[in-house]
């Protein structure tokens, strides 16, 4: 009977857990995770904050011990290869939990951007927000605070600005690049989201570090540039940086993005495989390193780790990176390379760009949509798209993502038939006239 | 009501040229083109050094509602195009006879130019 072991249970350890179950209905499967509940969901997190969530509801049990699961709840310390025992700091575990297969699904966490002497303020008004804790102590702050400053205009610190508008604060925001959304869409599409979240309240610095951060006891302000703002509460969303500790001290082959897994996830170590945040994921495209950690690649890649660590032989090709955020009214997907992304990993890109009505123009009240595609201009191979707009942008991009996971071009993705009716589209849908212009932008044949 | 500028010559086709010097003309689509268009989202544009006869189309011009063929007003080589609308192509909306130019050709047929309409010719024909 094959005893698999899993190391952290998030998205990632949850999929590893299910796949090994079916691939092996008889395995023995433990789960090591230090936390109180089974499962925690950290995307609900900004709209626990904005009151749309419960947050009670983003903890949640899931009853592994009926389906014969032993569940340890400690951190795991090191993996003892020759052993085979994973040692754990949990005190009724002494010599280690033993394992034929083992998964390290220990995710990432959080970093704060590097200001002098802000860790010191650490919890004390300025927040990171990735835990229930982390939630908790904002949702208390919030209720003193009026001004608030958002260090980061990645998804996550948009989405915490906008929460916090919608509960009547006054909000900055600080980003050091020149958009919003930056390595994960292009300018000229990053341009209306930020007038429309400008249109909402939030004040952004764009192009502008946080200098210095104020305030003794807690923090109370900071310097952006040549500005001053104060405010009583920070949410720091500058990136996250993988749980590398366990791989590390187990002699495991780790980079600066994570821990090294080969493409059927397995690590340098006989019999342990990794997924999820922790790990160094690659991109469809191409098999380059992508720094992007999202919760369906981590799906993915549990499933690929947990069936294979029950005898298994899948293989993880590397992901399409498509995602979403919905803005206020704004939703904003994308999927694949940007531009800037695309010319850095070597390719010539050509692009296509519509801003077009979804319905026809005989539906009253229908709105427009941005379609971006870009391709290989050598091959016409699908790179990227992104598209933003009140509705209809991940729908969009579902379908580019699709095409761009299977190796596909701009000629492939314009025979492609979309559903359409007056209620929700145009019979020649802005996707496929985004493909068509950036075919016409290739070098003539 | 379109504007349709008096030192500029006109096809048919409502193409307008003005002439750089004695031997380049600039080219676009006429404010009248431009608000039939409405939204410009795509310039398909000519490959310099192009040989093209008067009448030929050289560039493709699409809106959200419709695709319109900009044909040479006249037999030249295109010696410039006006890349800049492959990231802005409604400057043809907002600025038609500036900003919006589309092509620059190099004039071999002085009789046809000559031939082209003027000003108030151009505008009896679209009103």
């Amino acid at each position: 009977m094959k005893r698999i072991v899993i190391i952290g249970f998030g998205s990632a350890g949850y999929a590893a857990f299910t796949a090994a179950r079916k691939t092996d209905p008889k395995a023995a499967i433990t789960v090591i995770d230090p936390k109180a509940r089974d499962l925690m969901h950290p995307c609900g997190l900004p709209y626990a904050l904005e009151g749309r969530a419960d947050p009670a509801r983003l903890e949640q049990d899931v009853h592994l011990d009926k389906a014969g699961v032993i569940r340890i709840r400690a951190r795991a310390t090191r993996i003892d290869a020759d052993a085979k025992r994973i040692i754990t700091d949990a005190g009724d575990t002494e010599g280690g939990v033993p394992y034929d297969a083992a998964i390290i699904c220990t995710g990432s966490a959080p970093v704060l951007p590097p200001v002098p002497g802000i860790e010191r303020l650490r919890n004390r008004g300025l927040y990171t927000l990735a835990t229930m804790d982390d939630c908790n102590r904002i949702m208390e702050r919030i209720e003193g605070a009026s001004d608030c400053l958002i260090i980061g205009a990645g998804a996550i610190g948009l989405e915490c600005a906008v929460a916090l508008r919608a509960r009547g604060r006054a909000v900055h925001l600080a980003e050091m690049r020149d958009q919003v959304l930056p390595g994960v869409i292009d300018a000229d599409l990053a341009a209306p989201v930020a007038e429309h979240l400008t249109l909402r309240g939030i004040a952004f610095h764009l192009g502008a570090a946080v200098g210095e951060v104020l305030g003794e006891d807690a923090f109370a302000g900071a310097r952006i540039g040549d500005s001053r703002i104060t405010a009583s509460l920070c949410i720091a969303a500058t990136g996250f940086a993988p749980h590398t500790e366990l791989a590390r001290e187990s002699g495991i082959e780790c980079g600066p993005r994570g821990i090294v897994v080969d493409d059927s996830l397995r690590t340098a170590l006989p019999d342990v495989y990794a997924a999820g945040d922790c790990i160094v994921a690659w991109s469809v495209i191409d098999k380059k390193p992508v720094g992007a950690k999202l919760a369906t690649s981590a799906y993915k890649q549990g499933t690929v780790a947990g069936a294979n660590a029950a005898g298994g032989a899948m293989t993880y090709a590397g992901t399409a990176g498509a995602f979403v955020t919905v803005l206020g009214d704004l939703e904003i997907a994308g999927a694949g390379y940007t531009t800037e992304a695309a010319r850095a990993a070597g390719y010539e890109p050509v692009s296509g760009k519509i801003s077009a009505p979804v319905l026809p123009d005989y539906i009253p009240d229908g709105h427009a949509i941005t379609v971006k595609i870009l391709a290989d201009r050598a091959t016409g191979r699908l790179l990227g798209a992104q598209a933003v707009g009140p509705a209809g942008a991940a729908a969009r991009i579902n379908v580019a993502s699709a095409a761009i996971e299977f190796g596909k071009t701009l000629d492939d993705l314009e025979r492609v038939e979309l559903a359409y009716c007056p209620a929700v589209s145009e019979v020649h849908d802005p996707l496929l006239r985004a493909a068509d212009f950036a075919r016409r932008r290739m070098p003539k044949r | 009501m379109s504007a349709t500028p008096d030192e500029l010559k006109y096809s048919a086709d409502h193409v307008w040229i003005r002439m750089e010097d004695d031997f380049i003309g600039v080219c676009g689509l006429t404010d009248h083109a431009q608000e039939q268009l409405t939204d410009i989202v795509f310039v398909e544009l000519p490959e310099i050094d192009t040989d093209v006869r008067q009448g030929e189309r050289l560039a493709v011009v699409e809106s959200v509602k419709a695709t319109t063929n900009v044909n040479a007003p006249v037999s030249g080589r295109i010696v410039e195009v006006n890349t800049a609308l492959e990231d802005s192509p409604g400057v043809i909306n907002a600025d038609p006879y500036g900003d919006g130019w589309i092509f620059k050709i190099d004039v071999k047929g002085r009789v046809e130019y000559d031939d082209l309409m003027d000003a108030d010719q151009y505008r009896a024909q679209v009103e």
